[in-house]
Parts: C-alpha cells; structure tokens; sequence
C-alpha cells in the first residue's frame, strides 16, 4: 500500500513539473496586426513569388521596391480613385463589359468600389523579361474578400485603366489575378446595398434649413413691402 | 382681370408660397427637438425587437453608450496619407452608463473576436467586409475618424447594430499622459513582468509613466502570454483608475485631455467630456464583463470566437429591455 501511495505521488509530482513546464514553454501565438497589402501566394510561372513586390499606396515613398516614377503614378491613380464622385465606368470604360458579363444585363462598372490599390513591380528581371516577351504572369494573392464574393480587377497601364478579364476569386482566401504588365492594381468588388452609410444620429441639415426658412422670411416681407409701395404709389 | 387685380392674385400666390416654405423649413428645424429620434431608429428593423423564449426585448432608452479604443502606436495620431494604417485596436471596451440606476458597466471585448468587420477603400468608400479579427478594423482608413468610425461601426454591428453614442481612441502614449493625471494607478500584479518592464514587480504596485503603458498592452513574455489574460489586467486596470479618478485633483480631466489631445481621437469635445464626467462621474461602478469563448490559433494568428448564447445574454442584459 505504502508503495502504491508513494508511486502515485511520484506520479501527481511528475505530472505537475511536466505541466510548469509545459507551461513555460507554451507556444506566444501572436495577435494580427496590420497588413498592408496583400501577399504572394503562388505566381504562374511558378517559383517567381518572392520575386514580386506588392507596394501598397502607404509605403509609395518608403519602399526600395518601387521607383520613384512607380510610386508617382501610384498615388496619382489613388488620388484620382479616391475623389468625390469618381466614375468607375468613366476610369475604366471597358470594364463594364466585364461587370454586365458577370453580374448582369443592368449592372455597369459604377456598382463596382475599389476595395484594394497597390503597385505590383518585380526585383527579379525574369519578370520583366517574360512580360516583354507578349506572356501573361499569373498573379495568386492572399485576400479578405469573402469566398462567394465577385471579384474584378484593373491594371493601369499607357496612362488608363485596363480591366483584367480572368480575375478569379479562388474561395480560399486568395483571388488570381492576370498580368501583361506590371504596374498599378485595383481590386473591385460589388458595391453592398447601404455602402452609402450616414452617420447614426449625424445625418442633419439644420443650417441649410434655417438659411432657407429665413430667406423665405425676408423674401416674404421684401414683397409685401415693394407691393404695399406700389398700391400707395398708384 | 384688371392689371392691378392680377397683381394682387399673383402677390397672394406668392406669399402663401413663401409661407408654405417657412413652415416646412421651421418644421424641419424643430421636428428633431420636439419628436427626438428614438434610439431604436437607428437600428436595423431586424434587430429593434429581439425575441428570446417568447419574450420581446427592446433598446433601452436610459443609457448612454461610449466605446474606448486603445490602439497600439505610439505618438500623435496622424494620418496615415493612404487608405489604410497600422493602428490595430488592441483594447476595446464599451462603457455602458445607465441612467435609471446611475451605475455604470464595462464591457470589455476581445480585440481578436472574430467578426465582419467593415472595410474601406480609397476615398474611405465602404468596400464589403472581412471576416477577421476585430482589431483590424480600426487598420481601416487614414487612421483619424474614419478609422475610429469604421471601428464603432464594427462593435455596433458586433452588439446587434446597437448605436454607439459617443468613441474614444487613445494612442498608447497618451495612457502614460491619462495615469499620471490622476496620481497614478494602483493595481496588483499577478503575472511575472520581469522580461518586459523590471520595474514591475509582483504585488500591489502605483504604476507610473510607461509602466502603465507596458502593463496594459504586453502579453508577450508575460504570463501564459494570452490575450484573455492580458484583457484581465486592462479589466483590473480600468477598475484601478476609476478608484483614482475619485481621488484625483479637481480639474485634472481638464488638464489631461489638453495634454492628451494630440494623442486623442474622439467625437467628444473637451466640453461633452467634462459633461460626461460631471454626469457620470459619481456612478457606481458595476464591475466588467467580457464575452466567454474560445481562443484558437488561427494557423498564423489568434482568433477568438465568442460563445453565442454567452454573448446573447450579456448584450440583451446590458442594452435592451424585455417588454412588460
């Protein structure tokens, strides 16, 4: 008896060391923090994903991996793409062929946002190279979007937006993307129904409205004053 | 019709035209005082009446909602010039003031929740969601208002598209700036900081300074280096400054939030601040509550799934009421 005992504390002992210890060594498994721009999951031709550089508007002037005249053009078609009443049908006409193909007869390209904007350049010079040889890079990046969700794309390229006909969401958190050349990327997805949010509580235009009612006002007595003149003139 | 008649008939026209405009404009001027938007106005037709076993529950009216963010830069906020930024809102809490029994809760939510959050794209244009963790949201945007609102956005629609009335994000340096305003902060401390800030021991301490800063946002090499358990000491460090806040020179809301506003990103003007303070600030503290689930390590990062039905209750307990 006094055996067992001992081996079964032995046992208790063992196991609590073997749990501190377990517990010392537990795994630190971090916390998401903020992710730029999408990365490189695959390339067609393959073995070239850590040769593409994914350069989003936020690090257009920090990064090595883009050129000056690169980072340029970039935030130039941010800035063109985040303007009030931006038409997508007009930044990209040929879109809409696109969008009435996948979404429908009444849909255009202005039922589209951009959802992501980034410059996609090359460190390596096969990419180039195989581009200027009239081939297409075959791009898989890591997405948010979700796995039903329709998903477009547009390069710039010669100063205009092109749409990227074989825009793929793969429905496991990545998308495919084609490429005759590198440059500027918009990602576009449906816009939702609402996406035109206001503000809970906010959405008030009180200001106009007293300046209205009170133009009324003046405008009010301005004419019964000018009629009144008249009619003791007469 | 004589001239002069025709004159008058048009004057007349005229006059009733104008009259019409004045009271319509009059009455869209004062229709928001005299008939002030119900909270549940606001809300998804969906979600203004929740039904749980047979009974209705409805908004509550006698509360006032504010969402704190903590977000893990250091610095001013400053915008980030793109669509995008790097602040992730590591510490979210909701602070739910109740007006009938002027006592107040605090809900504190964990930043890897797993949820659709809003995005935005250039121009700050709604772009769809993701399903990711909740703390991105606030990634969203230049890292100013938009970022801030795309957050509460994000939480309402987390507690059933209740409104949030009023936010806060505080950027990590200005907690030092909030703690020292008040005398610092006591708290005890459980977990072994050593790795991270060697003048933190273990037991009761005063935190100061950065010592605030670290022992609120470290989880790295601190204890079982989880977020559940790092949410505990911002739980016990809240409970910790509201002791202080009652011992705290009078004005020293005032002078902080001067101080801070560099570090601040907030709809409340100093003055709405002042008043919330002066109308909360005697209200009893009920204690905080956080959504039970389950942590999993997501293949890269950590995510946490809320029990439902934990969920449920604490938020129908917390915002609505059941009809009598």
């Amino acid at each position: 008896m006094k055996k067992f005992v001992a081996c079964l504390l032995m046992l208790v002992l063992c196991l609590s060391v073997a749990v501190s210890a377990f517990a010392e060594t537990v795994e630190f498994v971090p916390s998401i923090s903020y992710k730029p721009a999408p990365g490189v999951v695959a390339t067609d031709p393959a073995g070239h994903e850590d040769c593409i550089v994914i350069v989003p508007v936020a690090e257009a002037d920090t990064s090595k991996d883009i050129t000056a005249d690169e980072a340029a053009t970039l935030k130039k078609v941010y800035n063109e793409l985040s303007k009030d009443g931006v038409k997508l049908s007009e930044q990209c006409p040929d879109l809409t062929d696109l969008v009435k193909k996948v979404l429908g007869e009444g849909k255009t390209a202005d039922d589209l946002v951009v959802r992501d904007l980034f410059h996609v350049g090359a460190t390596c010079e096969e990419i180039p190279a195989y581009l200027a040889d009239g081939k297409t890079l075959k791009l898989t990046l890591d997405s948010t979007v979700g796995k039903d969700e329709k998903v477009f794309a547009m390069l710039y390229k010669d100063g205009k937006w092109v749409a990227l006909d074989n825009t793929v969401n793969n429905g496991d958190n990545t998308i495919t993307v084609e490429l005759d050349e590198l440059g500027p990327v918009a990602i576009m997805v449906p816009a939702s129904v609402g996406s035109d949010d206001t503000q809970t509580g906010e959405n008030s235009h009180t200001t106009l409205w007293i300046v209205i009612m009170l133009a009324a006002l003046v405008a009010m007595v301005v004419s019964v004053l000018l009629y009144r003149r008249r009619a003791d003139a007469e | 019709m004589r001239p002069r008649a025709r004159r008058k008939t048009w004057m007349i026209v005229l006059i009733v035209f104008l009259l019409l405009v004045v009271v319509y404009s009059g009455f869209q001027v004062l229709e928001p005082i005299v008939f002030p938007a119900d909270r549940g106005d606001n809300i998804p037709a969906e979600s203004r009446i929740i039904v749980r076993d047979g009974v209705e529950y409805y908004p509550r009216q006698d509360i006032t909602v504010l969402l704190m963010m903590g977000i893990d830069q250091p610095g001013p906020a400053e915008s980030s010039g793109a669509y995008n930024n790097a602040g992730a809102a590591d510490m979210l809490a909701v602070a739910v003031f109740d007006e009938t029994k002027e006592s107040y809760t605090v809900l504190t939510i964990n930043r890897d929740t797993m949820t659709e959050v809003p995005v935005l794209g250039p121009g700050g244009r709604p772009a769809g969601t993701a399903k990711q963790q909740l703390a991105l949201a606030h990634t969203y945007g230049s890292g100013l208002t938009d970022s801030a609102e795309n957050t509460r956005n994000a939480v309402s629609a987390l507690l059933y598209n209740f409104p949030i009335d009023y936010y806060i994000s505080v950027r990590t340096d200005a907690i030092a700036i909030f703690n020292d305003a008040v005398g610092g902060v006591k708290v005890t401390v459980t977990d072994d900081f050593s790795k991270v800030d060697d003048t933190i021991p273990m037991g009761e301490v005063t935190l100061k300074g950065q010592q605030a800063v670290r022992y609120v946002q470290s989880r790295s090499g601190v204890g079982d280096q989880l977020n559940l358990s790092r949410m505990k000491r911002q739980e016990q460090y809240m409970q910790g400054f509201v002791q202080s806040v009652r011992s705290a020179s009078a004005g020293w809301e005032l002078k902080a939030y001067d101080k801070a506003a560099d570090y601040l990103v907030t709809d409340c003007s100093q003055k709405v601040m002042s008043n919330l303070l002066s109308r909360y600030g005697e209200y009893t503290f009920n204690g905080t509550l956080t959504f039970e689930g389950q942590n999993v390590h997501g293949g890269t990062f950590m995510e946490f799934y809320p029990d439902e039905n934990a969920m449920d209750a604490i938020i129908l307990n917390l915002l609505y009421a059941p009809r009598k």
